[in-house]
């Protein structure tokens, strides 16, 4: 596929991959696992988040996927991506369209990523500027929660508690989401770009501020049993604000999460197609909607309280796999080949 | 082809939606609601507004859960009932000696419940709190919910809403105190008779009267709008009122961990409302004044702790105090310990202002 990316556009695309879907309801395995130390563990989490974009960074030319691990990921980001719609149809499901058959949500998300995946790249990967101002209502709504915000809630911190600290810092992978596409889109970046340095450490930041805000607010705005019993903690404190505007702010935000989530999924697509056809292919279109196909019914096998519940309780392990060890393991041995991304 | 998938797709778009579509128009618009009873033997009392009569219709039913009583309340209506607009739950103080979360599950986890809205404890049955609002010209619930916020900016209720109450709940590093009310003499008004101490989920059966409660209030450094104080000053033989107001609360605790010591030093700065003496800008009588409400004020910051530590009651949350900046002393079973705490509060008042009269 040809195109390329400026650097606006390829850190746009990884902070919706990155944030999109997950942003809701990470917090939740977060805090029960470490406790009141959750906003310390998610700090030291970010930074070593920080020194993998650093490694990916110094190493991306180095992620070369021959037809083995091309298979690996293409399977991988299907069943993401088909996880990613039950879970935002069961969101859907819980919240806002209790009535509306499953497979109509279904039907409609993955439609429109048919759609975007169907015309020029350019389409998804612009989509995401849309979700800007959007994405910075979200946060400006939060800050309406901060009278009801406990501030003892974030203490003690227990920092000998090695095994609180490991419990969080794996449940803080839900953060690191999709982040294997920085290798991905990388090389599409225009040549004479420079990456790191300044605009790395500035996305680092954006990413850390907008995730640890969400973090800090969940944990002073509930009580640590409670928050045991509340799956999208940021929807919760959305509805628990009243505004003159509006009966329910939760379905407002509902909506604007969910456009946010289908540009996320739209980018799953995208990488399914960058990747399988960066093979020449007979029949490139009939692929995507065949991708899209199965993307329009696996997800119908998952929507339910307790599936869900199973794959959030145990995806961050499959992350680990994907998006750390995976990654460095090519790296790594494409290193000692010297085998590059052409 | 695409042409004809786009029109096939955007016809799904409009699709959704109607499965879900809910009018008021179809739906008794439930503001206020009232529980009695106990788990398997509830009565629900659901106050709508029959806008064609300009009162508010009240549906009564029974059954086994708070969710059961709806369902049965249904059946008596000719529209379903929509609690999407309620504004005030009512309990009575019967119910709440039961964990209070049994009869608030359903306004949690249904979403379409709000959760921004008032609780209230009432002395005795519900039925007649709700039945005084049948000749309302307003909605039943907002007639509560304004009582309340007027209540709390007289800081005698705590400003406490379904949301704050079910995070206290699930703590037992903190405990509520609920606004109590009770019937006025001619049964046609609620009174604010103060608020009703839980331990845990459950009442304790205490209530602190609208003077403690706005003493309790002081001690959490929770002041509303008003905060007024009223005292007798005996002056060479004879008794003149005093009212003074809280402008500012500085709160410090000073805890020691050996000896399960808290010192709890507050400086309370004050503007006389009321003093038909006058003379305040005299030193003698502005410092008798300063000295009678400071003294006042101890001697009640040292009943209500009596009252709140014999309830094992920790409104003020002392024990979310103490493990967020003592962890050691925080222990699992808080309520025993925070009974077995030594309160120590010193107050010091200021007067620093006096209207516009000296």
């Amino acid at each position: 596929m040809n195109f390329s990316l400026s650097k606006a556009q390829f850190f746009l695309l990884l902070f919706i991959i990155q944030t999109g879907v997950v942003y809701i309801a990470f917090q939740t395995p977060l805090i029960i696992y470490s406790q009141h130390s959750a906003w310390y563990v998610f700090f030291l989490a970010s930074i070593f988040h920080y020194g993998l974009l650093l490694f990916f960074e110094r190493y991306y030319q180095f992620f070369f996927l021959n037809g083995f691990f091309r298979w690996v990921y293409l399977i991988y980001w299907l069943l993401i991506t088909a996880v990613l719609i039950a879970y935002m149809g069961y969101v859907l499901a819980s919240w806002v369209l209790p009535r509306t058959p499953e497979w109509i949500v279904v039907m409609m998300i993955v439609g429109l990523s048919l759609y975007a995946n169907l015309v020029r790249p350019e389409t998804i990967i612009n989509i995401g500027v849309m979700l800007i101002p959007i994405i910075f209502l979200f946060v400006i709504f939060l800050m309406l929660a901060i009278p009801d915000l406990t501030w003892s809630n974030l203490f003690p911190v227990e920092w000998n508690n090695t095994r609180q600290i490991m419990a969080g810092m794996i449940h803080s992978m839900y953060a690191f989401f999709g982040i294997e596409m920085y290798l991905l889109y990388r090389p599409f970046l225009k040549q004479d770009l420079q990456v790191k340095g300044k605009p790395l450490l500035i996305y680092q930041l954006v990413i850390f501020i907008f995730y640890f805000i969400s973090v800090v607010f969940t944990q002073m705005f509930f009580a640590l049993e409670e928050v045991q019993l509340i799956p999208e903690p940021i929807m919760y404190i959305l509805k628990s604000q009243e505004v003159n505007f509006v009966k329910r702010l939760d379905i407002f935000f509902i909506y604007i999460w969910l456009s946010w989530s289908i540009v996320t999924v739209m980018i799953y697509g995208l990488s399914f197609r960058v990747l399988y056809l960066s093979k020449k292919r007979k029949h490139p279109k009939r692929s995507i909607v065949f991708f899209h196909l199965l993307l329009a019914i696996l997800p119908l096998f998952v929507m339910q309280f307790q599936r869900i519940e199973f794959i959030k309780n145990s995806i961050h392990y499959v992350l680990i796999v994907f998006t750390i060890l995976l990654p460095m393991m090519i790296i790594c041995w494409n290193k000692w080949r010297g085998k590059r991304v052409s | 082809m695409y042409r004809k998938g786009i029109m096939l797709l955007l016809s799904m778009l409009l699709l959704a939606g109607c499965w879900d579509e809910r009018l008021y128009k179809n739906a008794s618009v439930v503001t206020l609601v009232g529980v009695d009873g106990y788990i398997g033997a509830y009565k629900g009392y659901y106050a709508y507004p029959n806008t064609a009569a300009q009162q508010n219709e009240v549906i009564e039913a029974d059954g086994i859960s708070p969710r059961d009583v709806r369902n049965q309340a249904n059946l008596k209506v000719e529209q379903t009932l929509d609690l999407s607009e309620l504004s005030t739950i009512l309990v009575s103080d019967q119910t709440v000696r039961e964990p209070l979360y049994d009869i608030l599950d359903i306004y949690f986890r249904d979403p379409q419940n709000p959760i921004s809205i008032k609780i209230a404890v009432t002395e005795g049955d519900v039925k007649p709190f709700i039945e005084l609002t049948k000749d309302l010209a307003g909605g039943a619930g907002g007639y509560y919910e304004r009582f309340m916020e007027s209540t709390e900016e007289n800081t005698i209720f705590p400003k406490l809403d379904l949301q704050t109450v079910g995070s206290m709940l699930f703590e037992q590093t903190i405990d509520i105190a609920l606004p109590y009310i009770q019937l006025s003499e001619d049964k046609k008004h609620a009174v604010a008779a103060g608020v009703a101490l839980f331990s845990g989920q459950t009442f304790t059966g205490t209530i602190l009267t609208p003077k403690q409660s706005l003493t309790m209030l002081l001690l959490m450094n929770q002041p509303s709008k008003q905060a007024r104080m009223s005292y007798m000053w005996k002056h060479d033989g004879k008794s003149m009122p005093i009212t003074a107001d809280v402008i500012h609360i500085k709160r410090q605790w000073t805890v020691n961990e050996e000896l399960k010591r808290i010192d709890m030093d507050y400086l309370i700065e004050v503007e006389i409302e009321e003093f038909a003496h006058d003379h305040l800008y005299k030193d003698p009588v502005f410092k008798e004044v300063q000295q009678l409400i400071q003294d006042h004020v101890q001697g009640e910051f040292e009943e209500v702790l009596r009252i709140l530590q014999g309830q094992q009651s920790d409104t003020l949350g002392i024990g979310r105090y103490i493990r967020a900046y003592h962890p050691k002393m925080f222990q699992k079973d808080w309520p025993a310990i925070y009974a077995s705490l030594q309160l120590v509060p010193s107050v010091q008042v200021k007067i620093i202002r006096t209207g516009v009269l000296r």
